[in-house]
C-alpha cells in the first residue's frame, strides 16, 4: 500500500495557487499569436480600394519590367537586329536557332506573375466593395477592366511565344491550391481571353487625369487594339476590321513626318495607344537604354534593316534616321532625342523610353492586313500609302492578290515598327496563315541572316512549325510533372 | 595598381589592373590584396543571466521558478579599400563600406513542480509537471556606402554615398509543457513516462499545439535472483525507450502571405503593394519518432560494455523554400511538409579500467557506430531527379526512395589520350567501332565534339561511341559504413594524461577544391598540379593532367578524377595535467591548484588530399553527397589552463 502523508494541507493550497497563477489561461492563444511588424499579412490586407489599386500597379511594373524580354521575343529569331559581342550566350543562342530548355529565355515566370497580380485583383475586387464604402460599382469594374486587359495580353505573349502554356485563372493565395496544372491549347486560351476582353471593355476609363496615365493604363483604345491584334492572329478578318474602326472613332492619329521622333522621345504622342511607362528619374527605369546603347555591344541593327531602312539604299529619308545610324548599325529609336543619329537623351532622361505596345500606324497596318486577306485590295492599298506619305515615301501599287498584299503590308510593318519587338509575330502569323501555306517563305526571309553554313541546317530546324515556338524551359518541367514539353524539343528533355 | 613603377622602384601597392587577360580587375582581383588589405570584423557581446527561485513547500513537494535572459548584440563591419580591387575610381566597390548590427533577446521562464512521495523501500516513485514559455527577439540593421573618401575611414557613417539601408526584426513565441513520472522498483524494474505539450508562434492556429510522448523502460537483469551466481556480472541492465519529439521551421515568418512594397515601389505616380509569399495554411510539426533498446553491462567491476539499436523515423519533414511552378506566380513555397526519413543503426561502446593501484590508473575506452539515412517517402510532386544535365564540374544528382542519401554518379575517367591518334571508340569486344560503312566511328562528346590527343579519357560504357548521359555510372557513397573513437587516461599520483581519437571509415568525398582549380577551362586562378599537364602530341606520363583549353565542353566532366576516400584518424585532444599536493596548497593558503596542457586536432591521418576529410553531412537534403569546398576546417589548438581554487 501506498500512503503519502499530507501535512500542512494550507501551504500545498498556497503553492498550488502561485504555480497556477503563473500559467497564463486564455490569453495563451494571443501571445502565440504574432505577425511581422513590416509588411502586412493577408488578413490585414485587401480591405480597401487602394490595396486593390496598389496590386494592380504592381501588375502594370512588372509587366513593364519585361520591357527587355519583349524586344528579345519579337527581335531576336527575325531578320532586324543582330547579337554583339557582349549579348549573353543564351541570348545568342536563341538568335542561331539553338534553342535548348536550358536556355534562360525559356523562363516564362514574369509573366505569371503578372497574371497571379492580376487574378488577386479580379478575385478580390468584389469582396472589397462590401468592406469599402467609398469604393463605387464603376471604379471596382475599372480596376476588374484593368486586371483583365493585363492578363490577357500577358497570355496573348505566352501563346505567341509558347504555344501551350498553363492557364491559371485563380491567384495562389494558400498551400492548398493546385499549382501543378497541365498545359492548356493555344486555342482554348485565345477563347478565353478574347471572351474576357469582350466582356470588360466597356467598364475601362478613358481619363486617369494625366497624360502618362492615360497612356500607360489600360484605355478603351487598348483593349481594342489587343482585341485587333488577337482576331489578326486568329484569322478573323471582319472582327479585326470592326475593332480598328472604332479605334479610328477615339482620336488618335498618325503625326506629321516632321514629329515622326517625339513618338519616342518624349513619347506619349498622340499616336500612342498603350506604352508602359518609365521615368528615370522617378527610379522606374528600362532596360532598353542599356541593349541598345552603342558602346555595351549588345545588339545591333541587322544588315537587312540597314538596307531596308538607311536613307542611302532605301530612300526612307524619314524612318530611317529614327530608327537606325547606319555607320555604326546603331538602334536608335530608344536612345536618341532627335532623328539626327548625335543627340542623345539628355543624362536624367536616358533609361526612361517607353515601351510602345500598340500605336496608331501598328491597328492601321493589322487592318490592312485584315482588308486584304478579305480581298479588299482598294481601301487596304489606301492604308498602306497613307502610312507611306506621312514619312514621305512615294505611294506604291500592289498586285490584287492576297499575297502580294502580305508580302508588302510585313515589309512596311518591318520599316515602320522597327525594334519594337513586333516582327517575329508578323512572321509567325505569315506563315501560319491557310495551314501554314507559306512556311517557306518564313524560312526564307529567316535563314537571310545567316551565314551560308548554316542556312541549310536552320532551315531544317524550322521546317517544323512546333519549332518556331520556344520550349518550355527544363526547370519548370523538373518542377512540374503534369507539364508535357512541346514534342519538337522532345529528345532534349526529361519530360 | 601596380607594384613598381617607370624607374623599378616598390610602390607597396598590390598588382591590381583594371583589365587583363583574366578580365575585369573588380571581378578577377588579387586575392592577396584583398586578404591582407580588407576589413572583416565580427564583435560579440553576449550577457547571460539566470536566477532560480527553489522553494521547498512540503518534503515530498518543492517548486522551482526560473527566469533566464540572453542578450547577444553582434556588429559585423566590413570594408573594400580601392587599393585591393583594379577598377576605376568610380567603381561603386571602391572603398565600400558596410556595418550590420543586430541584437538577439532570449526570455526563458520556466516553472516546475516536483513530487518525491514517501513511500516504502522497495519503490521509489517521482514526478514532474513543467511549464515553460520561450520568447525570443531579433532585430537588425545594415547600412552599406560606397565610395568613401579615403581607406582611413571605414564607417559608412561618414558621409560616403548611401549605397542601402535595411532592417528588419522576427518575434518568436514558444509554449511548452512537460509532465513526467518516475518509477522505480527495487532498483531492477524502472520506467519513466513523459507527456510533452508545445506551441509555436511560427505555426497557424490549426496546427499551432502538439503532443509528444515519449517512455522509458529500463531491467537491472543483475539483481534478478537466477543471476546472482554469475558474482563477474557487477551490473547489467536492459533498456528500452520509445519518444517524439518536433522540430519547428526555421524563420518566423514563413507561415503568412506578407504584402509589402518591392524595390521599385511606384508605377507612374501611384504606389505598389504586392504579396510576396504564399500562405501556409497547412504548415505543421515536424515530428521524429525514436526507439531505442540498449544493453549495459558491467563485467568484474573493471568492463563497461554499451551496445544499443536504434530507428528513428521523421515524418512531415520541413522543407524550406520548396520549389513549385513557376506558372503559379511564385517561384517557391517558403516551408512545406512532407516525406518520411528513415535513420537507422547502432553503437557499441567499451570501456575498461586496465590497470589500478594505489597510485596508478589506466583507463581504455573504443567505441564504434554506424548510422544509415535513407528516404522512404518523398513529398508530394517531389521530383527526384535534379540536375541530370551533365557538363562541366557538373556531378548529375538523383535521389532514390529506400537507397542511403549520400550516392552520387558520374563518368568514369581513365586517364588522357596521349595523342590523336590514339582517341579511339571500342566496342564491346575490344575491337575499334565501325559504323555501317565501315569506317571507325569517332569517340565524341555527345555526339557533337570529337576527343583529341590531350583530351580527358572517359569511359565509354554503353560502347556507342559517344560520352553522354548514359555513360553515368555510380561513383560512391558518402555516408561513412563506421564511426567511432578510442582514447584513454592515464593517471600516477598528481599527474593525468588523457587522450581520445576519432575516426571515419569507409565513404568518398568530391573534392571540389581540385574540380575548381584543377579545370582548365576558364580563366580563375588554378592550382600548381596543372603544370604537370599534357603539353605535346604522344606525351603519356603518369599523373598527368589533360590540356588546358579556353571553354573545352568536355575536359571538366563530373567523374571519379575528383572522388576520394575520406578515412581518417584524428587525435581529437591530448590533456596533460598536474595537480598540486595537497598539502603544498595548504602552505600557499588556497584549495586547490591544477595546471593542464590541452592540444586539440593536432593529428589527422588520412589519404584524403584536400584539407579536412570530415566534411559536414547535411542530414534533411536527399541529393546531398559530399563535397569539400574549402570550408575553413576547424584549427589546431593548445591551451594552456591554471585552475586556481579558494
Amino acid at each position: 500500500m501506498i500512503m503519502i502523508k499530507i501535512k500542512k494541507m494550507k501551504y500545498v493550497r498556497l503553492a498550488i495557487m502561485v504555480f497556477l497563477s503563473i500559467i497564463p489561461a486564455t490569453s495563451c492563444e494571443n501571445w502565440l499569436e504574432l505577425i511581422p511588424p513590416d509588411g502586412l499579412v493577408r488578413d490585414e490586407y485587401w480591405k480597401s480600394k487602394e490595396d486593390l489599386e496598389a496590386t494592380l500597379m504592381g501588375a502594370y511594373q512588372t509587366f513593364a519590367g519585361l520591357d527587355e524580354k519583349l524586344f528579345l521575343y519579337g527581335e531576336l529569331r527575325a531578320d532586324m537586329i543582330t547579337v554583339d559581342n557582349n549579348a549573353q550566350n543564351a541570348e545568342r543562342d536563341i538568335s542561331e536557332g539553338n534553342i535548348y530548355p536550358y536556355n534562360q529565355l525559356c523562363d516564362w515566370s514574369d509573366f505569371y506573375v503578372v497574371i497571379n497580380y492580376c487574378n488577386n485583383v479580379l478575385k478580390y475586387a468584389p469582396i472589397i466593395i462590401e468592406f469599402d464604402q467609398t469604393f463605387t460599382e464603376y471604379q471596382m469594374r475599372g480596376f476588374k477592366a484593368e486586371a483583365v486587359f493585363l492578363r490577357s495580353l500577358a497570355y496573348f505573349y505566352l501563346v505567341r511565344i509558347f504555344k501551350d502554356v498553363p492557364l491559371v485563372l485563380e491567384p495562389s493565395e494558400e498551400d492548398d491550391v493546385d499549382f501543378f496544372l497541365p498545359k492548356s491549347s493555344d486555342t482554348e486560351i485565345l477563347r478565353v481571353i478574347k471572351e474576357d476582353l469582350e466582356e470588360a471593355r466597356y467598364f475601362v476609363t478613358d481619363d486617369y487625369g494625366s497624360v502618362e496615365k492615360n497612356l500607360g493604363r489600360a484605355t478603351k483604345g487598348s483593349f481594342l487594339a489587343l482585341l485587333a491584334e488577337i482576331s489578326l492572329w486568329n484569322f478573323e478578318y471582319q472582327d479585326c476590321i470592326d475593332y480598328v474602326n472604332e479605334i479610328e472613332e477615339l482620336g488618335y492619329l498618325l503625326l506629321p513626318g516632321g514629329k515622326l521622333f517625339e513618338i519616342f522621345y518624349p513619347g506619349n504622342s498622340l499616336e500612342s495607344i498603350f506604352e508602359f511607362q518609365f521615368d528615370e528619374s522617378l527610379d522606374q527605369s528600362n532596360s532598353m537604354w542599356s541593349y541598345t546603347y552603342y558602346r555595351n555591344n549588345n545588339y545591333l541593327a541587322s544588315d537587312n534593316a540597314i538596307e531596308i531602312l538607311a536613307p542611302e539604299s532605301s530612300g526612307e529619308v524619314l524612318r530611317g534616321p529614327v530608327s537606325l545610324r547606319s555607320h555604326d548599325a546603331m538602334i536608335w529609336k530608344f536612345c536618341g532625342a532627335a532623328s539626327d543619329g548625335a543627340t542623345f537623351r539628355p543624362s536624367s532622361e536616358r533609361a526612361s523610353a517607353n515601351w510602345i505596345v500598340y500605336r496608331y500606324a501598328d491597328v492601321l497596318l493589322m487592318k490592312a492586313e485584315a482588308l486584304s486577306q478579305l480581298e479588299e485590295f482598294d481601301e487596304a492599298l489606301v492604308i498602306v500609302n497613307s502610312i507611306r506619305n506621312r514619312v514621305l515615301m512615294n505611294e506604291i501599287e500592289i498586285q490584287s492578290t492576297a499575297e502580294a498584299f502580305e508580302d508588302a503590308i510585313i515589309n512596311e510593318r518591318a520599316k515602320e515598327l522597327a525594334f519594337e519587338g513586333k516582327r517575329w509575330f508578323d512572321l509567325l502569323r505569315l506563315g501560319r496563315r491557310n495551314n501554314y501555306a507559306r512556311k517557306s517563305k518564313l524560312i526564307e526571309i529567316i535563314i537571310e541572316k545567316v551565314p551560308s553554313t548554316q542556312k541549310l541546317v536552320l532551315a531544317s530546324k524550322l521546317t517544323n512549325p512546333l519549332g518556331w515556338y520556344l520550349p518550355i524551359q527544363e526547370d519548370e518541367l523538373e518542377r512540374n510533372s503534369k507539364l508535357v514539353q512541346n514534342p519538337y524539343y522532345a529528345d532534349y528533355s526529361s519530360n | 595598381m601596380y607594384p613598381y613603377n617607370k624607374k623599378k622602384k616598390k610602390t607597396g601597392e598590390y598588382f591590381n589592373p583594371i583589365e587583363s587577360y583574366q578580365g575585369l580587375g573588380s571581378s578577377y582581383f588579387n586575392p592577396v590584396a584583398v586578404g591582407n588589405l580588407s576589413v572583416n570584423d565580427i564583435d560579440e557581446n553576449r550577457v547571460m543571466n539566470s536566477f532560480t527561485l527553489t522553494y521547498n513547500i512540503a518534503p515530498w513537494l518543492n517548486y522551482m521558478q526560473l527566469v533566464s535572459l540572453q542578450y547577444v548584440n553582434t556588429k559585423r563591419n566590413n570594408f573594400l579599400p580601392y587599393n585591393a580591387l583594379g577598377a576605376d575610381w568610380l567603381n561603386q566597390n571602391n572603398n565600400f563600406q558596410r556595418e550590420q548590427n543586430s541584437a538577439n533577446t532570449e526570455i526563458i521562464t520556466r516553472s516546475q513542480l516536483n513530487f518525491i512521495p514517501r513511500l516504502d523501500s522497495d519503490h521509489s516513485l517521482s514526478g514532474m509537471l513543467m511549464f515553460e514559455t520561450d520568447q525570443i527577439d531579433f532585430e537588425w540593421s545594415t547600412i552599406r556606402g560606397r565610395n568613401g573618401p579615403s581607406t582611413e575611414i571605414q564607417d559608412p557613417a561618414s558621409n560616403s554615398p548611401i549605397l542601402d539601408i535595411a532592417s528588419g526584426s522576427q518575434q518568436t513565441h514558444i509554449l511548452g509543457g512537460l509532465a513526467n513520472v518516475n518509477y522505480k522498483f527495487r532498483d531492477k524494474y524502472m520506467t519513466q513516462l513523459n507527456l510533452r505539450t508545445d506551441a509555436s508562434s511560427r505555426f497557424g492556429s490549426n496546427n499551432r499545439w502538439a503532443l509528444f510522448p515519449s517512455a522509458t523502460f529500463g531491467w537491472r537483469l543483475s539483481e534478478e535472483p537466477w543471476l546472482a551466481g554469475l558474482t563477474f556480472l557487477t551490473d547489467a541492465k536492459l533498456r528500452f525507450s520509445w519518444g517524439q519529439a518536433g522540430r519547428q521551421p526555421n524563420q518566423a515568418y514563413d507561415r503568412h502571405a506578407i504584402f509589402n512594397t518591392p524595390t521599385i515601389g511606384q508605377y507612374i505616380e501611384d504606389p505598389i503593394v504586392i504579396p510576396l509569399q504564399v500562405q501556409l495554411s497547412n504548415l505543421k510539426w515536424q515530428t521524429l519518432t525514436q526507439s531505442n533498446l540498449g544493453l549495459d553491462i558491467s563485467l568484474f567491476n573493471r568492463f563497461n560494455i554499451t551496445g544499443e539499436i536504434y530507428t528513428k523515423l521523421t515524418r512531415d519533414l520541413l522543407w524550406p523554400r520548396y520549389k513549385i511552378p513557376k506558372s503559379s506566380g511564385f517561384t517557391e513555397l517558403k516551408q512545406y511538409n512532407g516525406g518520411e526519413l528513415l535513420n537507422e543503426g547502432w553503437e557499441f561502446d567499451v570501456s575498461a579500467v586496465v590497470y589500478r593501484q594505489r597510485e596508478t590508473t589506466l583507463r581504455l575506452n573504443f567505441n564504434i557506430s554506424r548510422n544509415v539515412n535513407s528516404f522512404i517517402a518523398f513529398p508530394e510532386n517531389f521530383n527526384n531527379e535534379v540536375d541530370l544535365s551533365i557538363g562541366n564540374g557538373q556531378f548529375p544528382r538523383r535521389a532514390d526512395l529506400g537507397e542511403p542519401v549520400g550516392s552520387f554518379y558520374g563518368f568514369r575517367y581513365l586517364g588522357i589520350w596521349p595523342s590523336n591518334e590514339d582517341v579511339v571508340a571500342l566496342n564491346e569486344n575490344g575491337t575499334v567501332l565501325k559504323d555501317v560503312n565501315g569506317d571507325p566511328v569517332p569517340l565524341t562528346y555527345s555526339g557533337g565534339y570529337v576527343f583529341q590527343g590531350g583530351d580527358a579519357r572517359y569511359e565509354d560504357v554503353n560502347h556507342d561511341g559517344q560520352i553522354d548521359l548514359l555513360d553515368v555510372v555510380y561513383l560512391g557513397d558518402s555516408n561513412p559504413d563506421f564511426i567511432g573513437g578510442f582514447g584513454g587516461n592515464f593517471r600516477w599520483k598528481d599527474f593525468r594524461i588523457s587522450t581520445q581519437w576519432h575516426y571515419r571509415m569507409g565513404y568518398y568525398i568530391v573534392n571540389e577544391i581540385a574540380l575548381t582549380t584543377e579545370g582548365m577551362l576558364d580563366k580563375n586562378n588554378q592550382s600548381k598540379a596543372v603544370l604537370q599537364r599534357w603539353r605535346q602530341q604522344g606525351q603519356d606520363e603518369e599523373g598527368m593532367l589533360p590540356r588546358a583549353y579556353l571553354n573545352h565542353p568536355a575536359n571538366n566532366l563530373g567523374s571519379d578524377r575528383y572522388v576520394e576516400s575520406g578515412n581518417y584518424l584524428r587525435l581529437i585532444n591530448m590533456t596533460f595535467s598536474y595537480g598540486i599536493p595537497k598539502n603544498i596548497c595548504q602552505k600557499i593558503r588556497i584549495s586547490s591548484l591544477e595546471l593542464a596542457l590541452t592540444m586539440r586536432r593536432i593529428v589527422t591521418m588520412t589519404r584524403y588530399t584536400g584539407q579536412d576529410p570530415e566534411v559536414p553531412q547535411d542530414m534533411d537534403d536527399p541529393f546531398w553527397f559530399g563535397t569539400d569546398r574549402a570550408r575553413t576546417p576547424p584549427p589546431k589548438e593548445y591551451t594552456l589552463s591554471i585552475a586556481l581554487g579558494f
